[in-house]
């Protein structure tokens, strides 16, 4: 069984400077791998890269595989149409658009996908708040509302392999540990998850494999238990989080 | 003097202006896109019916739907021309290629229709209508309803259609739109074959009023530009009411005023709503709407 | 002074030298003088444009207006009040400073495409105006200007035939070129670069960006002017065919094809499209055409110039100067 996702020799540079350079990668199915690591490390970076989408231009070498097809270079919507999902840091939701809106655009039709499809229904389901604002203009949610909307439209989608980009900036505590939670159920239920965060402790909380990330490299990854006793790790705690 | 008939005449104006400038103010607002060749895509449109009728010995109508088809297709070949400028989001040599790309419809419209003025031709331009004091033609009445018609169909299709909120999307975060899916260049080429097609249309409704030249055009960017920055630039609803305003404006001047200066007055015009209102020309919020 | 200044220095005024005998050197029939009078003139137009789009960053698209205002004014001057042509060079200097005024402070507060725009219909409104207005001939323009007459004193200096405007036009050329070299190193310009590069920073240098974008305008402004003001005579007469978007293309062409930025630039830029106007004409609607595909080409396939073959060189001059500034401003 390959690897849901394989990155191997990814080298990421904006302009002249260095930004990724990471050797090798790999996220099993069925599992939620946490990459973390303080800021600035391109924890960013390296996940916009494997998903070919930026707000900048980044000039961007090396192989990405999603089950060992070979997908780096495709056009950004192409990917989403192969099953891989980037939830971006940031804006991740139209504001212009209705919570309906967003959601029910772009989905691809569900006839013929061996994927799990996400319904709208379904979405509401997994966040009752989304579906009690559904009229809502995106730009009028709270932050933690709109980053559910981000992680909804997403799965609309019909991900096999989901990225997700610092979720819990500007989040509340309690909304973080929701958010996690849910995206932890999605995984148990099938889904593949890459998680970029900085809140290693909520990270760490709910992913099988972390990856630590430094300066563009990777510099130590394990299953979570053992990567918890990590010195590094524990460096990463005080030295990523600034409270 | 007969002010009811210069209002009417206004208000005819004013449903030309805005039927002129719907296309552009969907290019401005969903593509951020000056197009300087406006001008010369109105031309092409009303010679590309002119020629189309001369050569074919096909009615007016028949001319109309030639014509906006040859619009459709210019502003489809503008589109592949800017595709990578439009995705590295280069707005300044954008705007300087439409410019050239401008040149080039009035040198290629020069070589093909010649330098003469011509007559586009259309029945309903002479049959008119008297209402008491007032009078206009049929023309004028078709070009009144289509205008509010395309209207109607445009405000329809971004608010109810996925290919309008796609646009919707794009005019907004173009980057984002990609995540989900759908292919940009795809939506941009839908919104500058809008462009070629509605000026090409507004074209033929205007101009069998006077008589083309292949040199014409220009007034048609100044009031095209003032109507998108009056209503609020991405702004449907807006255009329409800047559009009916300034021919209002324009008619009401030119009537008590001079005929000759109506385009230096809504230059000035313009300059007073920048001046009083310099957010005016920030991209709207209202979008669409 | 060392020889390392001296030997470019040299080469300027060899190449100078050089340039005044081309004419010659290329057959010295009417045709070649005419050609090059007249790309020495449009060169100087676009200069004008130059400083705003490649040091400010903006499209300003009423350099036209400029350069015409410099031609009515000029053939108003003498041809209507029989002023003589010096006079009628402060008149085009100052009838322009006097434009840019007004447009400069209307579009004080606009920026990239709202700036064009509004320079474009400025210059819309200008013909408008120019068509109508009596005082400035009407849609007939302007016809009887006399033949060109500095002369100062006992210093005869007329110039009536093609090959009698070649040195006025020459030391027109020349000039401009000169001005444009100076002020890139002056304090305004190398103002108005911070300014184009970085607006956010330029500010807490102590940089007014507004008031440097003013200058700028006001200063590009009498470039194209006396451009305008040489070209009334050369013609004799003056008309609304200078508001032409032709020219306004021309300009634009000339400055961006080499290069933006490039000292030579614009004058290689208008040699080479102007060359091709006078011995491979296809007729004005054929050279609108190939005008404007040669524009767009330029745009599409090479958006910083032919000269963008040497990418780095152009960026290391930019930061370069960049960098003297700041430098400057710090210490300053």
């Amino acid at each position: 069984m390959s690897a849901r996702l394989e990155v191997e020799n990814l080298r990421v540079a904006y302009g002249a400077s260095s930004a990724v350079a990471v050797d090798r990668l790999v996220v099993e199915p069925g599992t939620l791998a946490a990459v973390v690591g303080a800021n600035g490390a391109g924890k960013s970076t390296l996940v916009n890269a494997i998903a070919n989408w930026s707000r900048a231009e980044p000039r961007v070498e090396g192989a990405v595989r999603m089950d060992g097809e070979n997908i780096a270079g495709r056009p950004a919507h192409q990917l989403v149409k192969r099953g891989l999902q980037l939830v971006p840091e940031g804006r991740g939701v139209f504001m212009g658009l209705t919570v309906e809106e967003n959601l029910r655009d772009g989905a691809p039709s569900a006839a013929g996908l061996s994927r799990k499809t996400y319904s709208i229904q379904n979405v509401y389901q997994l966040f009752p708040r989304l579906g009690e604002r559904r009229s809502t203009q995106g730009g009028s949610l709270s932050g933690g509302e709109r980053q559910m909307l981000a992680v909804g439209r997403a799965l609309r989608m019909a991900p096999k392999a989901l990225l997700l980009d610092e979720p819990s900036i500007g989040l509340a505590p309690r909304f973080v540990s929701l958010l996690l939670q849910t995206i932890r159920a999605l995984v148990d239920s099938g889904l593949t998850v890459l998680l970029v965060e900085q809140n290693v402790r909520a990270a760490m909380e709910v992913a099988d494999v972390v990856h630590l990330l430094e300066r563009g490299r990777l510099i130590a990854s394990g299953p979570v238990d053992e990567m918890r006793d990590d010195p590094r790790i524990v460096e990463a705690y005080l030295g990523g989080g600034h409270e | 003097m007969n002010l009811l008939q210069q209002v009417v005449n206004g208000i005819i104006i004013g449903h030309a202006y805005a039927l002129v400038a719907v296309g552009w103010t969907m290019l401005l607002g969903a593509a951020r896109l000056v197009n300087f060749g406006h001008g010369q895509m109105y031309m092409v449109g009303a010679f590309a019916a002119w020629w189309f009728m001369r050569m074919t010995g096909l009615p007016y109508p028949v001319a109309v739907v030639a014509a906006i088809l040859v619009g459709a297709l210019i502003g489809a070949v503008m589109q592949r021309l800017l595709m990578r400028l439009t995705l590295s989001r280069d707005l300044v040599s954008l705007m300087i290629v439409t410019l050239g790309f401008g040149q080039m419809l009035e040198g290629a419209a020069g070589l093909t229709f010649g330098p003469r003025p011509q007559t586009l031709a259309s029945p309903f331009q002479s049959m008119t209508l008297h209402f008491g004091a007032i009078w206009f033609t049929v023309q004028d009445v078709i070009l009144v309803v289509a205008a509010i018609v395309v209207f109607l169909a445009l405000r329809l299709l971004l608010n109810a259609t996925k290919f309008g909120t796609a646009v919707r999307m794009v005019a907004e975060d173009p980057a984002l739109t990609r995540l989900a899916g759908i292919d940009i260049a795809r939506v941009y080429m839908g919104i500058f074959a809008f462009e070629g097609a509605a000026v090409a249309f507004a074209a033929t409704l205007v101009a069998p009023r006077t008589p083309i030249l292949t040199s014409m055009g220009f007034d048609q960017v100044v009031t095209t530009f003032v109507v998108v920055v009056l209503g609020g630039i991405g702004s449907v609803a807006g255009s329409y009411v800047a559009g009916l305003s300034l021919g209002l404006f324009t008619a009401l001047f030119g009537a008590l005023v001079s005929p000759a200066y109506t385009t230096a007055a809504v230059f000035a015009l313009l300059i007073a709503v920048m001046a009083l209102r310099p957010g005016q020309l920030a991209a709207s919020a209202n979008f669409a709407r | 002074m060392s020889a390392r200044r001296l030997l470019p220095l040299a080469g300027a005024i060899g190449l100078a030298v050089l340039g005044f005998f081309l004419p010659r050197l290329l057959g010295g029939s009417t045709m070649v003088y005419d050609t090059l009078v007249v790309i020495a003139i449009f060169s100087a137009m676009s200069y004008g444009l130059d400083i705003v789009l490649s040091d400010l960053g903006e499209i300003s698209l009423a350099h036209t207006a400029f350069f015409a205002t410099g031609a009515y004014a000029a053939a108003i001057l003498t041809a209507r009040y029989g002023q003589s042509a010096w006079v009628a060079m402060a008149g085009a200097i100052l009838a322009s400073l006097a434009l840019a005024l007004v447009l400069g402070l209307i579009t004080l507060r606009t920026r990239e495409f709202a700036f064009s725009l509004v320079t474009y219909a400025a210059a819309i409104v200008c013909m408008n105006v120019a068509s109508n207005w009596d005082f400035l001939g009407g849609s007939d323009g302007i016809v009887g200007v006399p033949p060109l007459d500095l002369s100062v004193g006992p210093i005869a200096l007329t110039a009536g035939q093609s090959f009698e405007f070649w040195p006025y036009a020459y030391a027109l050329l020349l000039l401009t070129i000169y001005f444009v070299y100076r002020f890139r190193r002056s304090s305004l310009g190398q103002a108005a670069l911070m300014v184009h590069m970085n607006p956010r920073l330029a500010t807490m240098c102590g940089l007014d960006g507004n008031r440097v974008r003013l200058q700028v305008f006001l200063v590009s402004a009498p470039i194209s002017a006396l451009a305008g003001w040489l070209y009334a005579f050369q013609r004799s007469y003056v008309g609304t065919d200078l508001f032409d978007t032709y020219f306004l293309v021309l300009m634009l062409t000339s400055v961006i094809i080499a290069g933006r930025g490039l000292l030579l630039g614009p004058l290689a830029g208008t040699a080479l499209l102007m060359s091709q106007k006078s011995f491979a004409s296809l007729g004005a609607y054929g050279d609108k055409l190939v005008l404007g595909a040669i524009l767009v080409a330029a745009l599409c396939y090479s958006p910083r110039g032919l000269a963008a073959l040497w990418p780095r060189r152009r960026l290391k001059v930019v930061e370069a100067s960049a960098q003297a500034s700041s430098v400057r401003s710090q210490h300053g």
